[in-house]
């Protein structure tokens, strides 16, 4: 186990710069996300980390150790890829031993820790298999044990459950959650799912354009995203934004946009100064949108073009001139496409983002 | 003749197939013709052509009394100062060393064109590709000059080199497409698992590419076993010719010895269909490889 450090790192391919004054550091035995869309850096700077490319500049360190100029073999560190990259010429018992081979362990030794991460992984029914003989899941798990066969520093995983059907993904990755505590090892696990990232990280570092956009747990990232990217990227569905213009007096704040006007919350709108106005962007969630299908008072009539049956909950899309907005409400809530029904947006746990720079103000 | 599951075999269709396999038997009976006389001529007793034989069918031709003499005198061949064994030792180790020597060649150059990104790649590909595109028997009076100067006419490096650089290109080409078909996550997570650039290389990649490295092998082994003209030009005493060369010597201007022609050319075909044999099912893999994404 070790911490993971990496300081001011550039990347730049021919003349596009992937990755931009990054700065991370990952705790020793912490669960690390990478998450961002494609294209982000996300996996350029897993592979940084793995020695499989060189930073243009800037410094990473395994334990105290820089190892910019170490080779891949010598980092001591565990990879998962997304296409698993087993060996397809060996059998599930050689592609566990070949790490093992590779750093000189015994026979004796080797077949013990072999054995010892078959087990943890239940794989050791299928040890004398060639990958191609087994099924997505089965790969995965081999994937996985050569991983964890050596005890490495860190483990890199670079979107390894991508290929799974989505019920053995969300079960694998309760899995992996468990293993990664029970053996304690530094993860950087690299991935464009928000739901992976959400169970699996201890925190998340959201990348975009090779820039890290913000480092926090789960949790904060959900209720305090930083800037509107981030408040987009995390949720789903994604969050609903309303440019327009707040503006607060001694009797409430309210928001105005092109559409309609709504109140805001005092603990949304304490961030304005009374008696002020200021063009933001409000943000709010699904969850954080009461819809009724009579009017109510905040409320704003919007007509329902849409929705979607999730089975214990329901999402309702509702457009107001140019303006969309999904709301969640109970699966018994019936609006009929074309009707109209009444949103309130007042909620304590709304957003306000800056228009033009487009960090959190709340 | 394979069927798909409810076709309805149409007057049409079965003679559609009729035809085809007609054609397809007739060009195969054209091709082992040849190979039906030279067969017949090593087993009928004499030196002289189509004498001693009667024709099936009015067409195969079988000795009317088989023999072995023609091999017997094959094993037993000698002018002045060669023997066979000599010419078959010669030919072994040509055709060997040409092997070898390209299969270790052409596995790194393969490797490098595939995986490195270097300046000139193309350009130098290319320049492999180059000599390709004039017919072989252009290089050979260059060569022997080249070879003249280094003092190495007359000696096993005079052929092994020209073969081995000679089926270059096409090996090269061959390798790097086969590389290209391995997935980098391959070598990428060897070195992670702790090996070095050449165990990932020794250990994952050319266990893989088995198949284009039989083709490669093939190639040689063909180009080296079967050539005349390089051979030649650059083995000039009785005791350094290769095979090719002593069978060139039955035929002289006087008299062709049809006979121990015909078994020699049967004993060097023994090898050559071996090793066919051997690699087939490598073969068309082989030639194939990295030309569609797996």
């Amino acid at each position: 186990m070790a911490r993971v450090s990496i300081r001011d790192v550039n990347k730049v391919f021919k003349v596009s710069p992937v990755v931009k004054d990054l700065s991370l550091d990952i705790a020793d035995g912490e669960f690390l996300v990478l998450l961002g869309p494609s294209g982000c850096g996300k996996s350029t700077t897993l592979r940084m980390v793995a020695g499989l490319e060189k930073p243009t500049s800037g410094d990473i360190y395994i334990g105290d150790t820089p190892v910019n100029n170490v080779h891949p073999k010598d980092r001591d560190v565990a990879m998962v890829f997304q296409s698993y990259a087993l060996y397809p010429h060996m059998t599930v018992h050689d592609n566990l031993a070949f790490p093992l081979k590779m750093r000189g362990y015994s026979k004796e030794e080797i077949e013990k820790t072999v054995n010892r991460a078959a087990d943890i992984l239940e794989i050791s029914d299928f040890l004398n298999r060639r990958p191609k003989e087994l099924s997505g899941g089965q790969r995965q798990r081999v994937a996985l044990g050569r991983a964890i066969v050596r005890n490495p520093k860190v483990f890199l995983m670079d979107e390894p459950l991508s290929n799974l059907d989505a019920k053995l993904r969300v079960q694998t990755r309760i899995e992996l959650k468990n293993l990664q505590k029970k053996i304690g090892t530094t993860t950087i696990y690299v991935t464009h799912d928000q739901a992976e990232a959400m169970t699996l990280a201890d925190r998340v570092a959201i990348m975009r354009q090779g820039m890290i956009q913000q480092v926090a747990p789960p949790t904060d990232i959900y209720a305090h995203p930083a800037n509107k990217f981030v408040a987009g990227f995390i949720g789903s569905p994604a969050m609903n934004f309303i440019d327009g213009t707040i503006k607060t007096s001694d009797s409430g704040a309210v928001f105005q946009c092109e559409e309609f006007s709504f109140p805001v919350h005092p603990a949304v709108s304490r961030v304005i100064p009374n008696g002020s106005s200021k063009e933001t962007t409000y943000g709010i969630r699904a969850e954080d949108i009461v819809v009724d299908t009579s009017q109510r008072e905040g409320s704003v009539e919007v007509s329902v073009f849409g929705s979607e049956m999730m089975g214990s909950e329901q999402f309702v899309h509702g457009k107001s001139g140019k303006l969309t907005i999904v709301a969640r409400t109970p699966m018994d809530f019936r609006a009929s496409i074309g009707a109209g029904v009444w949103m309130n947006f007042t909620s304590a746990n709304a957003h306000l983002f800056d228009t033009e720079t487009e960090q959190a103000l709340v | 003749m394979t069927s798909n599951p409810g076709a309805q075999w149409t007057v049409g269709k079965v003679v559609q197939a009729v035809l085809k396999h007609a054609f397809l038997i007739l060009m195969a009976l054209i091709s082992i013709y040849p190979v039906l006389w030279v067969v017949s001529t090593a087993f009928t007793p004499g030196e002289t052509l189509a004498t001693g034989w009667h024709f099936v069918l009015g067409l195969v031709p079988v000795p009317n009394a088989p023999t072995l003499d023609h091999f017997t005198s094959v094993f037993n061949l000698q002018v002045t100062g060669g023997t066979f064994a000599d010419w078959l030792r010669n030919s072994l180790v040509i055709t060997v060393s040409t092997v070898i020597a390209s299969v270790a060649l052409t596995l790194p150059a393969g490797y490098a064109f595939s995986r490195r990104v270097f300046p000139g790649r193309g350009g130098l590909m290319f320049s492999f590709l180059l000599p390709t595109m004039f017919p072989g028997v252009v290089t050979i009076i260059p060569q022997f000059l080249i070879f003249a100067t280094l003092g190495l006419v007359n000696t096993y490096w005079g052929c092994i080199i020209p073969y081995t650089v000679g089926s270059f290109a096409l090996s090269i080409f061959i390798m790097k497409g086969a590389f290209d078909s391995v997935p980098r996550d391959l070598d990428e997570a060897a070195m992670i698992d702790g090996a070095s650039e050449f165990r990932a290389f020794w250990q994952i990649l050319v266990p893989l590419t088995l198949p284009s490295v039989a083709t490669v092998s093939l190639w040689a082994f063909m180009g080296s076993w079967l050539d005349f003209a390089l051979a030649h030009v650059m083995l000039q005493t009785n005791n350094m010719w290769t095979l090719p060369l002593a069978l060139y010597s039955l035929i002289t201007p006087t008299y062709t010895y049809y006979g121990t022609f015909s078994a020699m050319s049967l004993i060097m075909a023994v090898p050559v269909f071996v090793v066919f044999m051997i690699f087939q099912r490598y073969l068309v893999t082989g030639l194939t490889a990295g030309s569609v994404k797996g």
